[in-house]
């Protein structure tokens, strides 16, 4: 075990450390909707789907604004 | 190993502000009067936790000390700081974003996987934001069990969720991505040991911190802002 941070990063400097929070937040925080994010919301999705007839309604009223979204997954192209 | 200043990036708080999305902000501004640190509760208990040093250093771009301290996690978000701030500058975003960067780098998941037993069963299943299981020795001893205080009281002993209500907070997880998120931190209740009684020992699931959660390689913390880090201070050795 090492004795202290500095010994725990070895050679790694602040600013490798720096690169990689700053990637981190770039990519948690971005607005960009690749394919794989948005299968990750599918089952939430299907879930509430399937919850009842309410919730079922309400997110079929929400669909038109989802739409441009799924397109840019699908195809990989924003719109407009 | 010494620190040396040359290992600091010293461009890391002003590249990052824009990326934070205004959660991270003013910092520059700090006069380093430590009004922050002369009132904060944390502090007043935790002699190495001290916000002022911990703005200092991210302005300078010590961010190695910061990510893998301790004293990144003894905050409680109660604002103290922000509200005696000459210069408004708002500490508790500081520390939420930063935990978050420092889970990013394996540090901190023995704290934050306490929280998934709770997240698991009590949010997603009840829909219930605050846990009514009580595990502090002192509570029990002297106040009892709350769900039995919310009996007495004509209340069901835990409260109740609309099965709606649950249903779009299961949605709401699963899209913001905190389901995924609770269950790649995996099942660990950590107790104190040494002070628990039988009663909460039969309860306990307490398992040692995984070498790896997803593909971040966890490590533990070290004192970074009291006495120098050494091996006696790191935890849960
Ligand atoms: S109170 Fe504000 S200005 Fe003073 S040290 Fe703390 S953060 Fe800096
Ligand atoms: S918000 Fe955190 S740092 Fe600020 S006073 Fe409260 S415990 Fe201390």
């Amino acid at each position: 075990m090492a004795d202290n941070f500095m010994e725990e990063y070895g050679k790694e400097t602040s600013r490798d450390v720096s690169m990689r929070t700053k990637k981190y937040f770039s990519d948690l925080f971005s607005l960009e909707m690749p394919l794989g994010r948005m299968m990750k919301m599918m089952p939430g999705m299907l879930k509430f789907m399937m919850h009842g007839k309410d919730t079922r309604e309400d997110l079929f009223k929400f669909m038109p604004q989802m739409m441009p979204m799924m397109k840019e997954a699908i195809t990989g192209k924003k719109e407009g | 190993m010494l620190e040396q200043v040359k290992d600091w990036d010293d461009d890391f708080y002003e590249t990052f502000k824009p990326i934070a999305m205004g959660f991270v902000n003013e910092a520059e501004k700090c006069l380093q009067c430590g009004k922050c640190t002369g009132q904060c509760p944390a502090a007043a208990v935790t002699p190495s936790y001290n916000p002022r040093k911990i703005i200092r250093d991210l302005v300078y771009g010590n961010v190695k000390r910061v990510l893998s301290s301790v004293e990144l996690w003894q905050c409680f978000f109660c604002s103290g700081c922000y509200s005696v701030c000459p210069m408004d500058i708002n500490f508790p975003f500081f520390v939420f974003m930063f935990r978050l960067a420092a889970m990013n780098e394996g540090y901190g998941w023995e704290d934050v996987k306490q929280l998934e037993g709770y997240a698991e069963k009590s949010y997603l299943k009840d829909g219930i934001t605050v846990s009514t299981f009580e595990r502090n020795p002192f509570v029990m001893d002297n106040i009892g069990d709350i769900s039995k205080i919310r009996v007495e009281a004509g209340l069901p002993p835990e409260r109740t969720v609309s099965p709606r209500g649950i249903a779009e907070i299961n949605m709401i997880s699963d899209l913001s991505g905190m389901t995924a998120f609770m269950k790649q931190i995996g099942g660990v209740e950590l107790l104190d040991c040494t002070t628990c009684t039988d009663e909460q020992a039969k309860r306990c699931k307490t398992k040692p911190m995984p070498s790896k959660v997803g593909k971040i390689k966890t490590h533990h913390r070290y004192y970074n802002y009291g006495e120098p880090g050494g091996k006696k201070n790191a935890e849960a050795r």
